[in-house]
């Protein structure tokens, strides 16, 4: 042991300042001198010394003397992974090395520390069984279990911490923190799952591409045994790649690609999926990857009946604009969808066609993603398609509801209500709702009267002039569910209500969520016909009695509605409503009007442009503008800005309903080219290089700029806009940190897509705006790749530890050592006592006199 | 429970140290005899005396008494007693030390010039506080210097405490105080009341205020508020524009009440590049984007000229990326008009060898069959190939319309010019037409490929006075310059304090980068090879500007960098030669660790709860420590007393 040479000892005062307690020594040294004692000057020479020393001992235990002892003892704190990656097998091992380690503990200290996404205490009491106080076990953060690990250490100890871990780290940066401690780390790698396990490790795809130029997109498929499977790419949500004979991957990263192109598209998502491996775990079968690609615009144009729309499609397609027709059915459902259209025009859509969720994504794609909405004109656009406060009436620059014209037909609506008890809770105060919301649409001529059924049925409000709208609103509010269904004694009551004014239109709306008592519907609907009383019919989900409600509905001349989600009641209400009382929709012929010259219709010569022959009314929003309107005032083109992105109502149609004219105008593309052109979200790629660098919790952006000029573009205002999985948008400021380049860092912790918008202005003037996307795929610690040696090596190698260390070898200290510091007072009191008997010894006898005898 | 107990029983058997001790007393041996002439005078004394022989007697006893107590003392100290609410009541600190940029700071005021900087008086405040500390209390130390790191583990030994605070080194790091306070937390655990963080810092945090507010938590301030200017930003970039210009971002900040003039001198290399007055209102900052071109790179540096309290962020380094020539191989013969400009080109290296892949090929007249791949500069094609076909000559070749937008016809006048002996290009696959005639016959085409793309240019440059003219060095240029590609290479300098991770130079591992090929048109998903040379793990140093190395952790193409924690240059090196690999310039550039304007509002408050924190320290020492200064006492009154005879 060459360590432990007396060199190495060395003493250490605590409390230097407590050594004045030596000036006790100066009354010694006086009374010495003035003693009255009567022994020998050599004796009393030899008690003062001895009185001296006992003095100095006491001083120096209250001053702190210490010995400091080299010591090879080690204190070895084990930081024990703890996260999902680690399985039953690998905690065994675990648990065994620990055992062997704690075998050969000798004379040594051990304290374990439990870590995953966070470190746990430092416990030193010998505990097998698993931690329960980890909170998050789906992340591991092997740095902060060193740092942790490091501080625990007394110095009074050699240091050495172990690591025991599967290497892979989810945050934080393990060798810098093993760099920073000075003290070694030794690791032991753990290995990975070995239930059979395939994932999709990756899909790498370039970030940006020129359309028309062929790419990689790159597969990492992470398997930990040789096995064979399918691996299915989609492309937008189609199959684009199959295999016939199953893929052979080997244990580990097994890397694919295949080659792509994208024409006339601008962003293509790609999916991988792998199936018929043998695999444990189904979270992690599926990735994505996003490619972005320049070129030519695109639009999604969406129409209840698509071949009537060709005119249009082609008309754009014509002026360089690349066209998507879809059926409603096609209404994106997904916030990434919408993110591959510059503009998406809705033609003749009803607001029954899409759930608030695509409504939701529409407002976010316009307001916080640029993104153009174009709504057209139709028999269920606008207020007839039942848009009355909905989400989508937020975004337009017109309102559906307006104040009707006196000489319009006036229209008498009973509401047959079922109010049986299925229908509590939320449905029924939807049902009010919706009640409420016809009665305001209804215009002052109108009559509106409720009945609720049950059982029996009842008048909740009686047939009422809707100019006294508060009325009829508080009779509704009193409406409960309870009781049977049986809708024939409320058709009848609406009926013979109906039957009994003189209005121009009398209308039914029945709604109701079950099956209803037999009666006489072919009677009462055959009365109702001959009385002009037409009968619209609300199935209140997929219980009601759908082939009765559709029968009424047929029978009765009016619509038939399903309605799967409630929440969707009120818009159906209003639909209906306005269609009822045929007063949104006015087919007179008319010429455009030019109210407002703007640039974006300069070449289109309005003067010559042909009738149109019917248009929806709407009322304009304070803020838009309203470009053409009809002769008679109402609003045929308007727009506004609405957040980023811009809406445009054009209320009449394309299509040869009302534009019959209008499709043999010369200017027909030009006109909605440019219209179009001016909504669509206006990226400008040029110039512009942006890179999404994803790290396990955050994905950092880098934006480069140049203008045209190649210039880079300094001082500019650069946004982010940043639209998370749930919908939640933010906003960040981008800080340029180069010359042309901006960067930024948004936090993307929760799986999913996010969408992106960059924006930059400079000086007023918008230089660029862009916008990506950002798949999540599952957490980073369910990517089960193999063990990270790598990791756990350079952990090794930078602190000066071993790399799979044997548990025999955890406590041998290396050429370390480290000082023990041994307190010293207990002795130097020890000292002390055995000097009073000497001191005692000193006064009680006389020395000479004994040495003379 | 017992009140009190002993952690060291055996210490009793010293009890009976008391028996010799009585034993001597009882001994007579004090009797002395000593011849006398005469008993006349003692026996008058004697007699005096009489009356104090009980006394007499009780003086040895009273002395035996005394020294009993004084051994009863001693042993009472060594079983080293202990309150039992003592035994259970360790307190836990946890020092948190700011060794940010700031702290370097030295506070003057009018009474003095010069003093202790923050940083030397929170080390101070330190060392108080160890040497206050009881036994049994245990204290950790951080640093909160761009990261949070535990300078020492928790120990109740004071030497170790005081060396580990000596050891700390000033850095020059914005601090990392809520990462450190969030550190001290995990180091002690919820449940123990009796522990608490104290953290020494000159509050210059934004975060400092919420900080605050947590009761757990005590903060000293050191410092006052003070002004300061400071360069907050700084990169270099090489210019997209051409080949050898250089952008430099620099905003200089002003974080005082009062206007500042000053300078700001840029040298690169130590060679003097600009100088720039700078006259900034107070609370703002001014950014400056200069341009600046040099063919060779190297340390770029930026100082103000202005004295004020940090000295950190005065100066700014970046590194101005090198440039690498551009080969250029002429394959056919050229025309002296052309290689003379093209060799007048800055950067550019004219040879005859075969091309690499990483240079521009030029051919003149005579043109392959089958185009090679790579970039290739055509001039005066006058066969057909893979990609066109010749046709006419052209009658007039007359520039007339030239794209505006295109870099490679930037600053390109050419209208009206003459392009004799040019012919109808016919191009197979389609061509961007860069210069076209009024009949749009092109007369310089720019074909796209995915291998390398082509610049033709339809002229016989030995007939009419094309190169002659100005604007056909400037077209070359800007084509070789267009065709090589300028990346506006950026080698970021970097922040203190920050995680760096750092992609390795491709000198050490080639990455093949793989070009789709055009002609695999059918999309299938193949098995890409891995490259089993590129796992292997280099061995690199990282130097600091002190001139420190230590190890680097690497994989095969990126380096992870233990936080710079100093400004200046460091160095990556390998074993394998002792050339620097790799510099990365490191600055301060932050604007809250520049800031020197105090924000905590709390500060009296702050200073209170400090008072409380030091004093709770005093005070509370075992009993064994309170038994031997008694006992010392105890000694020498003994000693006082026994000397002077009033006890024998």
């Amino acid at each position: 042991m060459n360590d432990s040479t007396i060199a190495n000892y060395a003493f250490d005062i605590a409390r230097p300042w407590l050594l004045w307690t030596l000036l006790a020594l100066i009354p010694i040294a006086w009374y010495y001198w003035n003693s009255l004692s009567d022994f020998p000057r050599r004796q009393r020479i030899a008690s003062c010394i001895v009185r001296s020393l006992i003095v100095s001992c006491l001083a120096l235990a209250l001053a702190g003397l210490t010995l400091l002892k080299p010591t090879k003892q080690t204190f070895v704190v084990f930081a024990v992974d703890r996260s999902q990656s680690i399985d039953a097998e690998a905690t065994a091992i675990i648990d065994n090395f620990l055992s062997q380690a704690r075998a050969s503990l000798g004379r040594n200290a051990m304290a374990v520390l439990d870590f995953a996404a966070e470190p746990t205490e430092v416990h030193t009491t010998p505990t097998s069984d698993t931690p329960k106080n980890l909170a998050e076990i789906r992340a591991t953060n092997i740095a902060a279990a060193i740092e942790s690990a490091a501080a625990s250490i007394p110095p009074t100890h050699v240091p050495h911490i172990i690591l025991l871990s599967d290497g892979r780290q989810t945050l934080g940066d393990a060798v810098q923190s093993a760099a920073a401690t000075r003290m070694p780390v030794s690791t032991v790698p753990l290995p990975s799952r070995d239930e059979p396990e395939v994932q999709v490790a990756a899909v790498s795809a370039p970030a940006d591409v020129r359309q028309g130029e062929p790419f990689y997109v790159e597969v990492t498929i992470a398997s930990n045994h040789a096995d064979s499977g399918f691996i299915d790419v989609y492309r937008d949500d189609i199959l684009a790649i199959e295999q016939t004979e199953p893929i052979k991957i080997e244990a580990g990263e097994t890397k694919l690609r295949f080659r792509q192109t994208v024409n006339d598209e601008k962003q293509v998502d790609y999916a991988v999926r792998i199936r018929d491996f043998s695999d444990t775990l189904l979270d992690d079968n599926s990735a994505s990857g996003v490619v972005f690609a320049a070129g030519k615009p695109t639009v999604l144009l969406i129409d209840s009946q698509t071949e009537q729309i060709n005119e249009l499609r082609w008309a754009l397609e014509e002026q360089g604009i690349i066209v998507q027709v879809r059926p409603t059915d096609g209404i994106p459902q997904s916030l990434s969808e919408l993110q591959r259209f510059d503009c998406v025009i809705f033609s003749n859509v009803p607001a029954t066609a899409m759930s608030l969720q695509q409504m939701e994504h529409l407002r976010a794609y316009v307001q916080d993603l640029g993104g153009g909405l174009i709504m057209l004109g139709g028999d269920q656009s606008f207020g007839l398609g039942g848009y009355y406060k909905t989400t989508l009436e937020e975004i337009l620059p017109v309102r559906s509801n307006f104040e009707k014209e006196k000489e319009k037909p006036n229209l008498a609506m009973v509401l047959v209500i079922d109010k049986s008890g299925s229908m509590g809770g939320q449905k029924i105060e939807l049902a009010k709702d919706a009640a409420k919301g016809a009665v305001e649409l209804l215009s002052p001529s109108d009559q509106i009267g409720v009945v609720a059924v049950d059982g029996a049925s009842y008048w909740i409000s009686e047939l009422h002039s809707a100019a006294d709208k508060s009325y009829v609103m508080d009779r509704v509010s009193t409406l409960e569910a309870s009781g049977g269904t049986n809708i024939y004694p409320g058709l009848n009551d609406a009926y013979e209500a109906l039957n009994a004014t003189d209005a121009k239109l009398k209308h039914v709306i029945v709604m109701t969520d079950g099956h209803s008592t037999p009666g006489d519907y072919e009677g009462i609907l055959r009365d109702m016909v001959a009385a002009r009383i037409t009968v619209s019919t609300v199935a209140c989900g997929t219980e009601a009695d759908q082939a009765l409600l559709q029968d009424l509905a047929k029978s009765g001349g009016g619509r038939y509605y399903l309605c799967e989600d409630p929440r969707s009641i009120p818009q159906i209400f209003a639909k209906e409503t306005m269609t009822a009382s045929k007063s949104a929709i006015n087919e007179e012929p008319f010429l455009p009007q030019l109210i407002r010259p703007t640039q974006v219709l300069n070449g289109i010569e309005l003067e010559a442009a042909p009738f149109l022959l019917g248009y929806v009314v709407t009322r304009p929003k304070a803020t838009s503008e309203v470009i053409l309107a009809t002769e008679s005032g109402e609003p045929l083109l308007a727009w506004w800005r609405y957040g980023l992105g811009m809406s445009v109502a054009f209320t009449s149609d394309a299509k040869s309903q009302w534009a019959a004219e209008w499709l043999t105008w010369p200017q027909f593309g030009a006109f909605w080219s440019q219209v179009t052109r001016h909504a669509m979200r206006k990226s400008e790629s040029k110039g512009v290089f942006i890179e999404i660098e994803r790290r396990s919790e955050s994905a950092r952006i880098v934006v480069d700029s140049v203008d045209n000029d190649v210039r880079y573009i300094n001082g500019a205002e650069t946004q982010v806009t940043v639209i998370d999985p749930n919908l939640k948008r933010r906003s960040l400021i981008m800080q340029q940190t180069a010359p042309g380049r901006y960067e930024a860092e948004i936090e993307t912790s929760q799986p999913g897509s996010y969408n992106l918008e960059i924006n930059q202005s400079k000086n007023g003037a918008n230089t660029f705006r862009q916008s990506r996307g950002l798949v999540v795929g599952y957490p980073d610690e369910l990517r089960l790749g193999p063990t990270n040696e790598n990791l756990l090596r350079q952990i090794s190698d930078v602190s000066g530890g071993r790399f799979d260390i044997a548990a025999q070898a955890a406590f041998d200290p290396g050429p370390r050592i480290a000082q023990l510091a041994v307190p010293l007072w207990p002795y130097l009191l020890i000292i002390a006592i055995s000097l009073l008997v000497i001191d005692v010894a000193l006064r009680r006898i006389d020395l000479s006199l004994s040495l003379r005898r | 429970m017992n009140l009190i107990e002993f952690a060291n029983p055996a210490g009793w058997w010293w009890a009976f140290i008391a028996l010799p001790i009585i034993a001597f007393h009882m001994l007579r041996v004090r009797v002395k005899r000593q011849p006398v002439s005469t008993l006349l005078f003692w026996d008058r004394l004697f007699d005096e005396k009489k009356p104090r022989a009980w006394w007499q007697q009780l003086r040895h006893w009273l002395s035996l008494l005394l020294q009993l107590a004084f051994l009863s003392l001693l042993i009472g100290a060594l079983v080293d007693p202990l309150w039992s609410w003592q035994k259970n009541q360790s307190r836990k600190v946890i020092l948190i030390i700011d060794n940010s940029a700031s702290m370097a700071v030295i506070d003057t005021d009018s009474s003095r010039s010069t003093g202790p900087s923050r940083f030397e008086q929170a080390k101070r405040a330190a060392a108080s506080l160890v040497r206050a500390l009881r036994p049994n209390d245990e204290l950790a130390v951080i640093t909160a210097g761009g990261r949070a790191q535990v300078a020492i583990g928790l120990t109740d030994h004071a030497r170790s405490l005081l060396d580990a605070i000596n050891r700390i080194e000033k850095t020059d790091t914005p601090n990392a105080l809520t990462a450190a306070v969030n550190l001290a937390k995990r180091l002690i655990p919820d449940s123990s009341t009796s522990s608490s963080i104290v953290l020494l810092t000159d509050g210059n945090d934004p975060a400092l205020e919420e900080l605050a507010a947590d009761n757990s938590l005590t903060i000293q301030n050191f410092g006052k508020p003070t002004d300061n200017l400071a360069i907050t930003q700084f990169q270099v970039r090489r210019s997209l524009l051409d080949a050898i210009s250089y952008q430099v971002l620099v905003e200089v900040s002003n974080f005082s009440s009062s206007a500042i003039a000053c300078r700001l001198e840029l040298n690169l290399e130590d060679s003097l590049v600009d100088v720039i007055p700078l006259e900034i209102e107070p609370g703002t900052s001014k950014t400056l984007n200069l341009d600046h071109a040099s063919a060779s790179g190297g340390q770029l540096v930026a100082t103000l000229n202005h004295n004020d309290a940090l000295d950190a962020d005065n100066r700014a380094l970046a590194i101005l990326p090198q440039l690498n020539r551009i080969p250029i191989s002429v394959a056919s013969p050229g025309s002296i008009f052309l290689t003379g400009v093209l060799a007048s080109i800055p950067l550019v290296e004219v040879t005859n060898e075969s091309p690499t892949p990483n240079s521009i090929a030029v051919f003149h007249r005579d043109i392959p069959q089958q185009l090679p791949t790579g970039k290739l500069l055509i001039v005066n094609p006058r066969n057909d190939c893979d990609a066109w076909t010749i046709g006419q000559p052209i009658e007039t070749p007359l520039a007339s319309v030239i794209a505006q937008s295109s870099p490679i016809t930037q600053h390109v006048r050419l209208d009206n010019v003459l392009f004799p002996g040019a012919l109808e290009l016919n191009f197979k696959d389609g061509a961007e037409t860069l210069i076209q005639t009024p009949l749009e016959q092109p007369l310089l085409s720019l074909i796209h490929r995915p291998n390398g793309d082509v610049l033709v240019l339809n002229v016989d440059l030995d007939l009419g006075d094309l190169p002659l003219r100005i604007a056909f060095p400037v077209l070359m240029k800007n084509a070789v310059e267009w065709l090589h590609g300028n990346q506006g290479v950026l080698q970021p300098a970097f922040a203190t304090g920050q995680p760096v991770t750092i992609q390795l130079p491709q000198t050490l591992n080639q990455p093949s980068p793989q070009q789709p090929s055009q002609s695999n048109s059918t999309a299938e998903l193949e098995i890409v090879q891995p490259d089993r040379e590129q796992t292997a793990t280099h061995t690199f140093s990282l130097r600091s500007p002190a001139g420190n190395e230590t190890p680097l952790a690497s994989d095969s193409t990126t380096a992870t960098i233990p936080m710079l924690d100093h400004c200046g240059t460091w160095t990556i090196t390998t074993k394998q030669s002792a050339e620097p690999m790799m510099q990365l310039a490191c600055n301060l550039c932050n604007r809250d660790e520049s800031d020197l304007r105090s924000r905590s509002a709390a500060d009296s408050k702050v200073d209170d709860a400090w008072q409380n924190i030091a004093s709770q320290f005093l005070g509370g020492r075992p009993i064994w420590f309170y038994l031997v200064l008694a006992s010392i006492v105890f000694t020498a009154v003994e000693w006082w007393l026994y000397q002077r005879r009033v006890v024998g």
